[in-house]
C-alpha cells in the first residue's frame, strides 16, 4: 500500500474513536459538540508521555484516555444539571476553552539536548516515538485499527448487558429510569468518562501518528464531524458510527469531484438526512428489524436441521 | 483608574456590537426554543456577496451594504426552510445540529465564492476619533452604540405595538394557544428568521466597516459572540441580550489589558461555562427547570 | 407500611396539597379518588420521590422516606404506573421489563457488565413469566411504541411485578379504556397484583374502584375529605356532591 491510502485509512481509523465516543453520548441523550477536547488532551498528555518522559506507547495510550476519561467525568459532574440545549453549548464552551488554554500553555524539558514538550500556539512538537522504534506508517495503522476493534467490541459488549441498557435508558427517559431504582447521577457521569477516555484512545494514537500536535486540529469542526458520523450512521448500534465515517471518508473523500465542494455536499446530506431519518441511517427500530430478521433465519436454519 | 474607565467604555462600545448579535439568537430561541447556530455563517455569507461585488465591480458603498442585507435575509429565509421549518417538532437538537452543518456549508461557499483570507470591506462613513477628557472615543464605535440603541427600540415598538410582534410572542408564550386563535406559525417564523437575519446584516455590516476587512472567521466569531452574550444574558430575553452583549464586550475589554491578547476569547468562553455551571438561566433568563421537572412537563 | 403524615406541597403560590394525613396498611389496596386536580398525582410523585414535600414527612415500613432521592426509595421496593404511560419507546416489551430489574443486580458495575439475559437463564424465565401473567408473552419481541394502549398499560404494570415491589403505585391503570378492557385490568390487579402485594391505586373509573379497592380516600382541593371503606366513602353525600355534583347514582 502507498502511503497516502495508508495516512487516509489511519486517519478514518483514528476520527472513529471520536465518532464512537459522539455516539456513546448520544445514546444517553445528550449532544455533545466538544469531544475534540478530551481527544486533543489526550494527544498532549499521551504525547509528553513518550517524548518527555520516555514512557513506552501502550502506557502513553493508558495515561491519555484516563487523562482525557477523569476530565470528562469532572465536567459530567460540573455539568450534570444542564439537559438538552444547554448541555450542548456548554460542551461547545468548554472544548473551545481547553484549545484556547492548550494555546497558551508551554511546558518544555530539554531531553537529548533539545527543548521538548508543548509550546503555546506552535503546538507539540517532535513526538518521535515512531521514528525513534522505527516503526512503519502500515504496522501503526494495524496498531490502530486493532485498537479500534478491541473498543469496539467493548462497546458492543455492553450494549448487550444491563448497563447499555441502563444507558438506552437514560437517553430515553431520565425519570423513567430513576423510577427503575438507578442513580442516573452516576450513570451519567460513567457514560461521560467512558465517552471521554474513548475519544483519548484517538487523540493518543493521532499524536504519535503525525508526530506533532497544535490546538487548532482539535477545533470545533472535528465535534461537529465526530457528532454527525454518530447521528448519519444511526443511534441503533455501535457500528452506526463506522458507518458515518465511511459514507464521509471513503465516499466523498473517493469521489474526486466533490472535491472542494466537500463540506456544501457533506452539510446538505446531514442536513436533509436530520429531516427525514432523525436518528441516523441504523435507527434503533431498523436495527430492531434487521436483527428478527437474523433470528429468523436461524430459526429456520435450526428447524430444517 | 482612567485605564479602567476607559477599558469599561471601550468594552461597552464593543458590547453593543456583540448585543445586536445576540438579538438575532435571542428572538429565534424566544419563538422556536431553539438555536441557530448557523446565524453567523449567514451574516457571513451575506457580507461576502456584497464585498465580491465590491471587489470585483468596484461598486458603490451603498449598493454593498444593499447586497449584504438582501443577500444575509435570503440565506437567513434557506436556513429556515432546511434546519427549522422541515425538521420535526419535537427535535429542537436535531435543528441545532443541523443548523451547525449547514453553517459549515455557508463557509465553504463563501470561500468558494472569495478564495483568499482577507478582503477589505468598504465603510460607509468615516468618522474620526475624538478625545474627551482623558479618554479616547473611536466615532466608528460611537456610531455603534447609536445603532444598536435605535435597533433595540424599533425592535422594541415591533414586539409590543404593532399586530405582528403580538403574533410573535404569542407563539413564544404557548404555540398550540397561538395555532388554535388562528396564528400561522409556519409564517410568523419565517418573517422572524427574515428580520433576524436583517437586524443581523445591518449589525454584521456595521462590525466588518468598523474592521474595515472581512476574512473567513467572521461567521465562528459571530456566531460564538452572540451565543455567549445570550446565554450570558438570559435565553430569550431581549434586555437580557443587552446586558449580556454589554458584559461580555466589558469582561473581554480588561481580560485583554490586563492579562494579554490570549486571554481575550478565552476570558468569554470561561465566563460562559462558569455561567452554565452556576446559573444556566443567563442573568435575566428564567431559572431553567431541573431534569426531573423537564421530564415530567416533555410528556 | 406506608405513612404520610401533615404532607404539604406547594407550587410557587399554588397550593396543590394541604395537610395530608394518610395509612396504607399492609395489604391494603386504597383507591384515592378525586376531581381532576385535586392533588393526587402530585401525592404520588411525592410518595415515589419525584417531588419534594414542602412540609410533613413519609415513612415506609417504619423508615422515614422524606426527601430521599427516587431510586433510593424504588430500591426499598416502591413501583409505580404513570398515568400517562411512560414505558421506553424503543425498547422491547422483554427489554422494558427486564430494565425493571436492573436496579436488583448484586455486584455494582462488573454486575451490570456481566449479565445479559441470553447468559442468565433464570433471569429471562423471571421476565417470560412476568409476561405471562399480564397476558403480554406473545408480543414478547415488540417494539414498546407499537403496542395498543391497553397493552401499554398492562406492560407498566408487569414492570411493578417483575421487581417484586412490596407497595405498588397505580395512576389511573385503566384510563382510555374500554369497559371492557377496565374490567380487564381489574381482574389483573385483583388477581395478579394485589396478592402479597400493598396497592394504591388512582382511578376515575368507579368499574375499578369497585371491583378492587378495600379502602377509599378522597381528595378534594389538595385536602383530604374523606376516607374510609369503599361503601361508606361512596355513600358519604359530601363525597357524593363534589365528585358528582349531582344526587344522581354513583353507579352511573
Amino acid at each position: 500500500m502507498d502511503d497516502y491510502v495508508v495516512t487516509v485509512l489511519s486517519n478514518i481509523g483514528m476520527i472513529s474513536f471520536i465518532a464512537l465516543s459522539a455516539y456513546l453520548l448520544l445514546i444517553t441523550g445528550e449532544i455533545s459538540f466538544g469531544q475534540q477536547a478530551y481527544f486533543g488532551l489526550s494527544a498532549y498528555a499521551a504525547g509528553a508521555a513518550t517524548s518527555m518522559f520516555g514512557l513506552p506507547i501502550w502506557a502513553a495510550v493508558l495515561i491519555g484516555a484516563c487523562t482525557a476519561g477523569l476530565m470528562a467525568m469532572a465536567v459530567g459532574a460540573l455539568t450534570l444539571r444542564l439537559s438538552g440545549l444547554y448541555f450542548s453549548i456548554s460542551t461547545l464552551a468548554f472544548a473551545e476553552m481547553m484549545r484556547l488554554i492548550l494555546l497558551i500553555v508551554e511546558v518544555q524539558v530539554e531531553v537529548d539536548g533539545e527543548m521538548v514538550g508543548p509550546d503555546g500556539a506552535n503546538g507539540f512538537h517532535d513526538i518521535r516515538w515512531m521514528f525513534e522504534r522505527d516503526i512503519s506508517l502500515t504496522e501503526f495503522m494495524l496498531f490502530i485499527y486493532g485498537l479500534l476493534a478491541l473498543v469496539l467490541i467493548a462497546l458492543l459488549l455492553v450494549e448487550r448487558s444491563r448497563l447499555g441498557s441502563v444507558f438506552r435508558m437514560l437517553g430515553s427517559d431520565d425519570l423513567l429510569t430513576e423510577m427503575q431504582g438507578l442513580n442516573t447521577v452516576r450513570y451519567r457521569i460513567l457514560a461521560a468518562g467512558m465517552a471521554g477516555a474513548i475519544a483519548g484512545i484517538g487523540g493518543a494514537l493521532y499524536a504519535h501518528f503525525t508526530t506533532y500536535v497544535e490546538p487548532q486540529f482539535f477545533n470545533v469542526m472535528l465535534g461537529v464531524h465526530a457528532l454527525a458520523y454518530g447521528l448519519i450512521g444511526g443511534l441503533g448500534t455501535a457500528f452506526g458510527p463506522l458507518v458515518g465515517v465511511a459514507i464521509d471518508i471513503g465516499f466523498l473523500e473517493a469521489v474526486r469531484f466533490i472535491q472542494g465542494y466537500r463540506m456544501i455536499v457533506f452539510g446538505g446530506l446531514v442536513a436533509v438526512l436530520l429531516i427525514f431519518m432523525p436518528r441516523g441511517i441504523l435507527d434503533e427500530e431498523r436495527v430492531h428489524r434487521l436483527k428478527a430478521l437474523f433470528s429468523r433465519g436461524n430459526h429456520a436454519r435450526a428447524e430444517r436441521h | 483608574m482612567i485605564d479602567f474607565v476607559q477599558n469599561t467604555v471601550d468594552g461597552i462600545m464593543f458590547g453593543s456590537s456583540y448585543a445586536l448579535l445576540a438579538i438575532g439568537f435571542t428572538i429565534v430561541f424566544g419563538v422556536m426554543r431553539r438555536i441557530n447556530l448557523a446565524f453567523g455563517a449567514t451574516i457571513m455569507l451575506g457580507a461576502y456577496a456584497g464585498t465580491w461585488l465590491h471587489v470585483h465591480y468596484q461598486v458603490h458603498v451603498l449598493v454593498v451594504v444593499l447586497t449584504t442585507v438582501v443577500c444575509t435575509v435570503l440565506v437567513g429565509i434557506y436556513v429556515e426552510r432546511l434546519c427549522f421549518h422541515a425538521v420535526r417538532r419535537d427535535a429542537a437538537l436535531a435543528s441545532m445540529v443541523s443548523s451547525f452543518v449547514v453553517w459549515m456549508q455557508l463557509e465553504e461557499v463563501a470561500i468558494h465564492l472569495l478564495p483568499e483570507r482577507t478582503y477589505s470591506f468598504p465603510s460607509l462613513i468615516v468618522a474620526g476619533s475624538f478625545e474627551l477628557g482623558p479618554f479616547l472615543l473611536r466615532g466608528e464605535q460611537i456610531t455603534m452604540l447609536v445603532l444598536a440603541a435605535v435597533m433595540v427600540g424599533a425592535l422594541h415598538l415591533l414586539l409590543h405595538r404593532t399586530r405582528y410582534g403580538l403574533a410573535l410572542r404569542a407563539i413564544s408564550e404557548s404555540p398550540r394557544a397561538a395555532a388554535y386563535m388562528g396564528i400561522d406559525a409556519a409564517w410568523v417564523m419565517l418573517c422572524a428568521f427574515a428580520l433576524v437575519s436583517l437586524v443581523g446584516a445591518v449589525a454584521g455590516y456595521a462590525i466588518l466597516a468598523t474592521d474595515e476587512q472581512i476574512t473567513p472567521f467572521f461567521g465562528l466569531w459571530a456566531t460564538f459572540k452572540g451565543l455567549i452574550a445570550m446565554m450570558l444574558g438570559g435565553m430569550g430575553s431581549l434586555p437580557g441580550a443587552i446586558l449580556g452583549g454589554l458584559l461580555l464586550g466589558v469582561v473581554e475589554a480588561h481580560a485583554q489589558w490586563y492579562l494579554g491578547n490570549e486571554y481575550k476569547d478565552l476570558s468569554a468562553y470561561v465566563l460562559l461555562f462558569a455561567m452554565l455551571v452556576l446559573r444556566p438561566g443567563g442573568l435575566l433568563g428564567q431559572r431553567i427547570l431541573g431534569r426531573e421537572e423537564l421530564a415530567f412537563r416533555r410528556v | 407500611m406506608l405513612a404520610l403524615s401533615g404532607i404539604e406541597k406547594r407550587f410557587g403560590a399554588l397550593t396543590a396539597l394541604t395537610e395530608i394525613d394518610l395509612e396504607v396498611a399492609s395489604g391494603d389496596v386504597l383507591g384515592i379518588i378525586g376531581p381532576n386536580g385535586s392533588g393526587k398525582t402530585t401525592l404520588l410523585n411525592i410518595v415515589t420521590g419525584t417531588y419534594a414535600p414542602s412540609g410533613g414527612c413519609i415513612s415506609f415500613q417504619g423508615t422515614d422516606i422524606t426527601g430521599w432521592k427516587g431510586h433510593r426509595i424504588t430500591r426499598l421496593g416502591v413501583a409505580r404506573t404513570f398515568q400517562n404511560i411512560r414505558l421506553f419507546p424503543t425498547m422491547t416489551v422483554f427489554q422494558n421489563v427486564w430494565a425493571a430489574q436492573h436496579s436488583r443486580v448484586s455486584g455494582g458495575l462488573l454486575g451490570l457488565l456481566r449479565s445479559t439475559p441470553t447468559r442468565t437463564r433464570g433471569e429471562a424465565g423471571r421476565v417470560e413469566k412476568v409476561l405471562e401473567q399480564v397476558g403480554l408473552l406473545r408480543d414478547r419481541e415488540v417494539l414498546a411504541r407499537n403496542l395498543s394502549l391497553p397493552a401499554r398499560r398492562r406492560l407498566e404494570v408487569a414492570r411493578t411485578l417483575a421487581v417484586d415491589a412490596k407497595l405498588v403505585l397505580l395512576d389511573e391503570p385503566a384510563g382510555g379504556m374500554t369497559p371492557a378492557e377496565t374490567a380487564d385490568m381489574a381482574r389483573l390487579i385483583r388477581e395478579v397484583v394485589a396478592p402479597g402485594r400493598t396497592c394504591v391505586v388512582i382511578e376515575h373509573k368507579m368499574a375499578l374502584i369497585a371491583g378492587v379497592c378495600t379502602r377509599l380516600c378522597v381528595l378534594d382541593f389538595g385536602r383530604k375529605i374523606a376516607e374510609g371503606l369503599p361503601d361508606q366513602v361512596l355513600a358519604d353525600a359530601k363525597v357524593r356532591e363534589i365528585y358528582l355534583g349531582t344526587e344522581d347514582g354513583l353507579d352511573a
